[in-house]
């Protein structure tokens, strides 16, 4: 009898400590650098954030925003080796996070975030700022928004690299894109796929210069 | 911004009209009889009735009855501005017949201060005058006494330079007929007095003399409406009395004690007074002021002396200084003196008393205190108390230098005088020092407030002192260290000088003055002029007012608004800023919705969110007579579902395959209404690894504020799904799963409750799936 008590308190121990372990959060690292752009002025309003490299997520991720200085601090998870990120999709800095918004002249900063001295002066040098592209997603009979749509958008030449998210209230969207073919569609419940066309050359991809700015407009014709 | 007023309502006679009931209690308190208002020219009694219905202010001119501007003496007068606003005043210059001789007008920025050389403006008029009397008229705008003044000489006819401080006289509607002084010991003639008439009509003025040993002396002098006479104050022979040099020179080579001086005019308030005490030989003379104070304002009989240099210093020119207390009893009956030292060594202070003597009536003593041991930072302060009736014993306290510095002076402040603050210029230009001391002379420990105005800033700090404590502010060591004032703030290093105001909560509690020293050159100058400070309104600066049920938030900070007025119980007047210190108290009308957490007495609260609802929250500040308050909405909000705003799902930039999922998440209250306020949020999953690298998942699982990870949407947050880079030996599909993903809200004082529980998580690298979803989950609402 006094052995089973043992060894339940032994499982109630083993229990406890597993719970403890998986409430147990990675130590905390303090970051801090600034945000440059690649004429070397520092960016203000950039949202900074993490690509951990070595680990999964299943959560929320801190985020913080560059000062009128273009400087930033956070305190972040011990998450090993991670790339520092920045964005600022209206000036031409997507989020690379994802593949589709990669160029391969970008240069982040990766860092390992581990228990000890606080990790500073780690600074963002973005490179060149990307064309944008926006446009807004409406019924071509009726002129009206179409908010249940989503778009998706592809590299042109490796279409396994994509992403697709919905529209936001309002029909709009806007997207900063690296110099590369990238093909644009949407969708919505009800209407017929819509691609994008280069109405000068018929091409079913766009391709913008750094810097340029170019609006579409997403006509949906019902099925 | 702030700062308060101030006024140098000195010795000579002040008060005002206050209420009847009032003046009852009062003299209840002091046993001082009721006196009856009378009435003496005002600047002007208008104020914007808009402003304040059936209250106007009282604007009184200020008076120096005696500058002295020849090869010997040099004057110049100190202004100080309380007021928020710009302002202004008159000064003007008037000769012995009371003639105006030069007249100009002095502007000031909010809380500055500005000084007039009184030799350039008597040369800039053409004038050749060497002594009279200055009048200053403030300007007629103001609704408070703000403006405050002294007029400082410096007499140069001698080896060692002396230093005089003349503070203002400000004489108001129940000030009386008596005057009253003591000089301390010295050589010569007991005092030169210059005594200057506010009376249109010619009157009669009696000085009597009261000495420690020999009878007294008397003398009747007939004055000229708007004159100044200036007299050897006890030789019963009067000199020509227009030729001052010769009065000053003329003062032999005897010694004499302590010497009381009354002046008793046939008018009420309507004269001022002022005197000059020789000291050592013709060929090293110098001199000590002599301020006269009206006995019939006195609330008690016993007197303090804050900041008294005892031994060595380091704000004073090197020498030992040995304090010397004159006393005079106006009496008629002998009064038994308790002399009380009180020394601070750092924060902590000890009293004891060191004498106890008896001053017969119509006489006057001198006490010289030995075996004192002193603070070097000045933090040495007595308490002269008596069983004399309020107002008959005068005390002056000097502390005599064995070396260049012949001696610094201290005006003695009645205990229970009703000015509760004091208002001074400081200066810390080349090698100047300015040091602030502060004294609680009562029994208990008492708030003390301290602004530091210069170049535009105020610096605002409250200290608690203890009974008995003396505390010394360096204002060179409060820049050069960046002490820290209560709101964060540093006083700017390139400001070097500027107005400084202190204040207790209440009269009666505290008293202070200004010492402005240079050891090089062996200067030291006293500023002690007092105000009225009151507490005339309220401000709140909102922190979290609306907030989660079960959330602890810091609701807001309230603070006080200062006027300076004319009377502790008039809680109106010219305003002069707000600051944090003051008394608080905090209530919530609907306990049930929001509580207090921890103190309703601090600047600031925090709060509980108990249930859903709106209440109201009041805060009070009050200090003395006065108060102000307000009140403001608390709002709790019970976060009840998550909706999705934002679904992403893409490639991420890994060297093989990899999707990741970002799933943006808008928290609603009960009525599917955005959160207004930031939310404890956490996420409700077991720990789980991902079979791609093998390594632990990083979730969601600590309890912090959601807008920690979705920085400008107050009420978002983002999750992230994704299974890491595949390793190399990873095999597809490789990632994690997550039986019932959920999200709760995770308030301090309340365990953790569901928000939305999305359902199950298929996380892997080529597909992810949320409640059996891998399609877009815009506009989906998640339940509890």
């Amino acid at each position: 009898m006094k052995r089973k008590t043992i060894a339940a308190m032994l499982m109630c121990m083993l229990c406890c400590c597993a719970t403890l372990h998986c409430r147990a959060q990675r130590p905390i690292v303090f970051l801090s650098g600034h945000v440059y752009q690649n004429n070397g002025k520092p960016l203000a309003g950039a949202k900074v954030s993490l690509f951990p490299l070595e680990v999964g997520i299943a959560g929320p991720m801190p985020e913080t925003i560059s000062d009128k200085d273009g400087g930033y601090q956070m305190s972040v998870p011990a998450l090993g080796k991670t790339r520092i990120l920045a964005r600022l999709e209206r000036l031409g800095y997507p989020n690379t996070f994802y593949k589709v918004f990669a160029d391969p002249h970008d240069h982040f900063p990766e860092v390992t975030l581990a228990r000890g001295e606080p990790l500073e002066q780690v600074d963002i040098h973005l490179g060149t700022a990307d064309g944008i592209v926006d446009g807004e997603v409406i019924d071509r009979e009726t002129g009206k928004v179409v908010n249940s749509a989503k778009i998706t958008l592809r590299w042109a030449n490796d279409p396994s690299v994509f992403l697709s998210e919905g529209i936001r209230v309002g029909g709009s969207f806007e997207y900063s894109l690296p110099k590369r073919p990238i093909t644009i569609t949407i969708d919505a419940p009800g209407y017929r796929t819509w691609s994008y066309t280069n109405a000068s050359n018929s091409s079913h991809h766009i391709e913008l210069d750094p810097a340029e700015h170019v609006s579409i407009r997403a006509e949906l014709e019902k099925k | 911004m702030q700062i308060r007023v101030a006024q140098c309502l000195p010795k000579a006679a002040v008060t005002l009209i206050i209420c009847a009931s009032l003046s009852a209690m009062l003299a209840a308190q002091t046993n001082a009889p009721l006196r009856t208002p009378i009435q003496v020219p005002l600047v002007d009694d208008g104020a914007d009735p808009r402003l304040h219905p059936g209250w106007k202010p009282q604007i009184l001119p200020l008076f120096a009855p005696l500058f002295l501007e020849d090869a010997q003496f040099k004057s110049i007068l100190v202004l100080g501005s309380g007021a928020m606003r710009k302002t202004y005043a008159d000064v003007i210059v008037k000769g012995l017949d009371g003639t105006s001789i030069a007249r100009q007008r002095v502007d000031f920025a909010p809380h500055s201060q500005q000084r007039v050389d009184l030799g350039a403006l008597l040369q800039a008029s053409g004038s050749s005058v060497t002594v009279g009397s200055v009048t200053i008229l403030p300007s007629h705008e103001l609704l408070g006494p703000t403006i405050v003044g002294q007029l400082i000489m410096t007499y140069i006819g001698s080896k060692r330079t002396t230093y005089l401080d003349e503070e203002l006289a400000m004489p108001g509607t129940e000030s009386t007929e008596v005057l009253r002084a003591v000089a301390d010991q010295g050589e010569g003639a007991a005092a030169v007095v210059a005594i200057t008439s506010l009376s249109t009509a010619q009157q009669q003025v009696k000085l009597d003399c009261i000495f420690e040993q020999g009878p007294r002396t008397s003398k009747v002098l007939e004055l000229n409406g708007g004159q100044t006479i200036v007299t050897q104050a006890c030789e019963k022979q009067n000199h020509d009395e227009d030729d001052v040099s010769t009065l000053l020179a003329s003062t032999g080579e005897h010694s004499h004690g302590a010497t009381g001086i009354a002046v008793t005019s046939s008018v009420p308030g309507g004269i001022v007074a002022f005197a000059l005490a020789s000291h050592g030989p013709s060929d090293d003379r110098s001199f000590s002021a002599i301020s006269f104070s009206d006995p019939g304002m006195a609330m008690s009989p016993n007197l303090i002396f804050v900041g008294v240099p005892v031994g060595d210093t380091a704000y004073l020119s090197d020498g030992r200084y040995q304090p010397q207390i004159s006393l005079a009893n106006f009496g008629t009956k002998d009064t038994q003196v308790e002399i009380k030292y009180a020394q601070s060594s750092g924060d902590t202070p000890s009293a004891r008393v060191i004498d106890k003597i008896v001053v017969p009536a119509k006489s006057s003593r001198t006490v010289i205190p030995s075996g004192l041991q002193g603070d070097s930072h000045l933090q040495n302060s007595f308490v002269i108390s008596s069983d004399a009736n309020a107002g008959d014993l005068s005390a002056k306290l000097t502390s005599r230098g064995d070396q260049t510095l012949r001696q610094v002076e201290l005006l003695g402040k009645d205990e229970k005088d009703q000015q509760n603050g004091g208002n001074h210029p400081w200066s810390i230009e080349g090698s100047d020092e300015s040091t602030l001391l502060l004294f609680n002379h009562s029994a208990v420990p008492k708030l003390f407030g301290v602004q530091i105005a210069g170049n535009g800033t105020v610096w605002d700090k409250s200290y608690t002192l203890q009974s008995m404590q003396t505390k010394a502010l360096s204002l060179r060591r409060l820049i050069d260290d960046r002490v820290q004032d209560d709101n964060g703030k540093t006083i700017p290093e390139d400001v070097v000088s500027g107005q400084i105001q202190w204040f207790t909560m209440a009269y009666g509690e505290g008293k202070g003055r200004l010492i402005h020293t240079n050891r090089d050159r062996s200067m030291a100058r006293s500023y002690s002029c007092g105000t009225y400070d009151v507490i005339c309104g309220a401000g709140f600066s909102p922190g979290v007012t609306t907030f989660g049920n079960g959330s602890t938030v810091g609701y807001g900070s309230a603070s006080a608004d200062w006027c300076a007025t004319n009377s502790p119980s008039i809680c109106r007047g010219e305003y002069t800023g707000h600051t944090t210190t003051a008394y608080y108290s905090w209530s919530i009308a609907n306990q049930s919705i929001a509580a207090i957490s921890g103190s309703n007495t601090a600047k600031a609260l925090s709060v509980t969110g108990m249930s859903p609802g709106s209440t109201t929250v009041h805060h009070t500040v009050y200090a003395g007579f006065c108060s102000g308050g307000g009140q403001n909405p608390a709002t709790v909000q019970q976060p009840n579902q998550i909706y999705v705003t934002w679904d992403t799902t893409g490639t991420v930039n890994c060297p093989l395959t990899s999707f990741a999922r970002t799933i943006t998440y808008s928290i609603e209250d009960t009525s599917g209404s955005p959160m207004t306020m930031p939310i404890p949020i956490h996420e409700n999953v077991p720990p789980t690894s991902s079979s791609c690298n093998n390594q632990a998942v990083q979730t969601g699982s600590g309890c912090v504020l959601n807008n920690q990870y979705a920085p400008g949407a107050l009420n978002e947050f983002n999750d992230y799904l994704w299974a890491g880079c595949p390793s190399s030996l990873s095999v597809e599909p490789c990632g994690y799963t997550f039986a019932n993903q959920q999200w709760q809200y995770c308030p301090a004082s309340k365990p953790p409750s569901s928000i939305g529980t999305v359902g199950q998580d298929i996380v892997n690298n080529n597909s992810i799936s949320v409640d059996g979803n891998t399609t877009n989950l815009t506009t989906t609402t998640f339940k509890p």
